[in-house]
């Protein structure tokens, strides 16, 4: 048996895992987890219910069964807590990994993140970031640059920590950084959401698909891409949560995202078995192929088993394209050469040096 | 042969690149330790015992510690903590590398193992009676967990107690001693000839040293022991011993405080901690004179 990428896919798309021995287990158990993806899998094809598996794999699975489960009572939780605590706010949407739990269905089921984002208008920013503050939710200790890159920048804060119970919170205000001048009308997007059971606004499926697309192909910098990769795919599993072709077009065209949609349905159809609505299949057909990005993505959003010079190749060339998509030429160069002083000063006189000239200004 | 071998850790040492990992069985748990970093390797060689660097168990988490990465590997040189390839921390000097490696092993247990109820606490027996020390750090915790791991008991942990949930059961995690600042001197003073790492100055948390517990301890790594009392120490000073016993309510909530995992654990961890204070005796001790701890004790274990 070869435990490469596409068999490892292969027991995801049929929720069937072979007998491994024990030393088999301890060779996948660590790359599962860097994955982000023991618990999922796990919860996916029932491992914890296999006859024989041996114990090492028992309580490293139920290690990450519990991990999971523990992520989703909080999640529920603190968005309770957000809801209540934002309620005078026109809309508080939860997106991307809380989102998913949220909705109580096999996408959130296992799926770890580490901090939960939020969308809220961008006239009420300040006001939401005090009431969050007055409430334990404190921005961690960071470089002043950083704190103006983003606020100048990007389309959220600083995160979030809360002082207790350490969850952290990305508040945003668009779904892209302003900088890269794509940033869509979220008008258009704000009509596409639903509530869920519990109450809590999440975006609908078309909305949702779209988002993650985005958040997946304009990245510099993928970490989990089979994760990602697998949500896409979960969206379109369950025909009647699935979004409905024509209404996910239309998004993307008013929105600007059409090479994003296509990326993503490509890449969801090649690496998985999910099969596409003839719509989308057709629609996928009349559009730019781009042989060579379709290329880079693969790699990266295959599981990471071995290491192989494509996926390092692919990541570079996909840091470098994120990067130059996200900002403006000039605007990279005096970012580039800020770090590089930085980094370059921090060496020479060491960093210590550096933050107590920062405490002095303050 | 071992020319060969020789010359190939000095041409890893020179380019700095990682040599193979070793494999660091410490029950329940295994680790693999990958480094170039020749101090953390020094100080792993002195502080544990030959036997448990063995291939014999499965590893459970793949540790790395991992030069700085562009100036940083050069000047003002970094160690970068990885476990299972994920960076947990924001580097540290490379001459703090090897605390750092012992606070990552820390992290991996405390974040990711919840067959236990974990407790922020030395734990230590005499024969196979147990006493878990709870305490925040700065309680002197680890200078009484030192002093009794030297004077006749043994040591199951210094800063995690892994309990076996819903029973009165411990299992050793035998790992060295940390110490800090001013019980670095002290220590020197009381046992000269214990096996001591290099200080890791100006840490976070100030001079760190660790401290390999004795021999009966390491000889004892898989022996489980079952509590008899749970004692929160607060070393202060000048001050004689006082004594508050506490009662079942007190004795829990100081008990949540210190636990890592109880409420990721839910009513598992709750009924556990439950089990624990209907069960055990619980004090709260102030102290400064440890052999006036040690006699108290002794009194709590022979009065069961």
């Amino acid at each position: 048996m070869q435990f490469d990428a596409n068999w490892l896919q292969d027991c995801w798309d049929s929720r069937q895992f072979p007998q491994l021995t024990a030393e088999q287990w301890a060779w996948l158990i660590p790359r599962l987890r860097r994955e982000q993806m023991l618990a999922r899998l796990a919860l996916r094809c029932q491992l914890l219910e296999t006859p024989d598996l041996p114990d090492y794999a028992r309580r490293h699975i139920q290690n990450a069964c519990r991990l999971a489960h523990k992520q989703q009572m909080q999640v529920e939780c603190e968005a309770e807590l957000l809801q209540q605590l934002l309620a005078d706010l026109p809309y508080c949407v939860f997106l991307k990994g809380a989102a998913y739990s949220l909705m109580s269905g096999a996408l959130g089921q296992g799926r770890l993140y580490s901090d939960i984002d939020i969308l809220v208008p961008q006239a009420q920013l300040t006001a939401t970031e005090q009431a969050l503050c007055l409430h334990g939710f404190i921005p961690d200790d960071i470089d002043p640059y950083d704190d103006r890159y983003y606020r100048r920048w990007s389309h959220e804060i600083p995160p979030l920590r809360h002082a207790n119970r350490g969850t952290v919170l990305d508040v945003h205000h668009q779904i892209i950084p302003p900088i890269s001048g794509r940033a869509p009308d979220l008008t258009r997007l704000l009509q596409n959401v639903r509530q869920t059971e519990q109450g809590f606004t999440v975006l609908s499926p078309e909305a949702m698909f779209l988002h993650s697309a985005i958040h997946l192909f304009c990245n510099e910098e993928i970490k989990h891409g089979w994760r990602d990769i697998l949500d896409l795919c979960l969206m379109f599993e369950h025909p009647s949560q699935a979004p409905a072709p024509e209404k996910l077009l239309a998004l993307a065209t008013d929105t600007g995202f059409s090479l994003e949609l296509a990326l993503a349905l490509r890449c969801v159809t090649e690496l998985t078995k999910l099969a596409l609505p003839e719509a989308l299949n057709d629609w996928l057909d009349m559009q730019p192929t781009r042989p060579v990005l379709s290329w880079c993505f693969r790699q990266v959003l295959q599981p990471k088993l071995q290491q192989r010079w494509q996926v390092s190749l692919a990541s570079f060339a996909l840091t470098l394209r994120g990067h130059w998509l996200k900002m403006p030429l000039a605007i990279l160069l005096k970012h580039t050469l800020y770090k590089l002083w930085r980094g370059g000063a921090a060496a020479l006189i060491g960093d210590a040096a550096l933050k107590a000239k920062k405490q002095q200004s303050n | 042969m071992s020319s060969i071998a020789t010359l190939l850790t000095i041409v890893s040492r020179v380019l700095n690149v990682s040599t193979m990992p070793v494999q660091l069985s410490l029950p329940p748990f295994c680790f693999s330790i990958d480094t170039a970093n020749s101090l953390v390797s020094e100080n792993l060689r002195r502080l544990y015992p030959v036997e448990a660097f063995t291939q014999a168990a499965l590893v459970d988490y793949h540790l790395q510690l991992l030069p700085g990465v562009g100036i940083h590997r050069f000047y003002h040189q970094q160690a970068r903590f990885l476990c299972d390839g994920r960076e947990p921390f924001t580097p540290l000097p490379a001459a703090h590398g090897y605390a750092m490696l012992e606070w990552g092993m820390n992290w991996a247990i405390a974040s990711q193992e919840f067959s236990h109820v974990i407790v922020h606490a030395g734990v230590l027996a005499f024969g196979d009676h147990a006493v878990m020390f709870p305490a925040p750090p700065g309680s002197g915790k680890s200078t009484l967990t030192l002093w009794l791991a030297f004077h006749g008991w043994r040591l199951l942990s210094d800063e995690m107690g892994l309990l076996v949930p819903n029973s009165l059961d411990v299992l050793p995690f035998v790992r060295p001693i940390c110490l800090k600042n001013r019980s670095i001197e002290l220590a020197k003073q009381w046992l000269p000839d214990a096996v001591y790492s290099t200080i890791c100055h100006d840490t976070h948390k100030g001079d760190v040293i660790h401290v390999s517990p004795p021999e009966l301890s390491w000889q004892h790594k898989t022996r489980p022991a079952q509590l008899r009392a749970i004692v929160f120490p607060k070393y202060q000073a000048g001050s004689a011993l006082q004594i508050t016993k506490l009662n079942q309510a007190q004795a829990f909530m100081e008990l949540a405080n210190n636990a890592f995992n109880m409420s990721l654990l839910g009513q598992l961890g709750f009924d556990s901690a439950l089990l624990l204070v209907e069960q055990l005796p619980v004090y709260q001790i102030q102290y400064a004179d440890l052999s006036e701890v040690t006699q108290f004790l002794h009194e709590v274990l022979d009065a069961i």
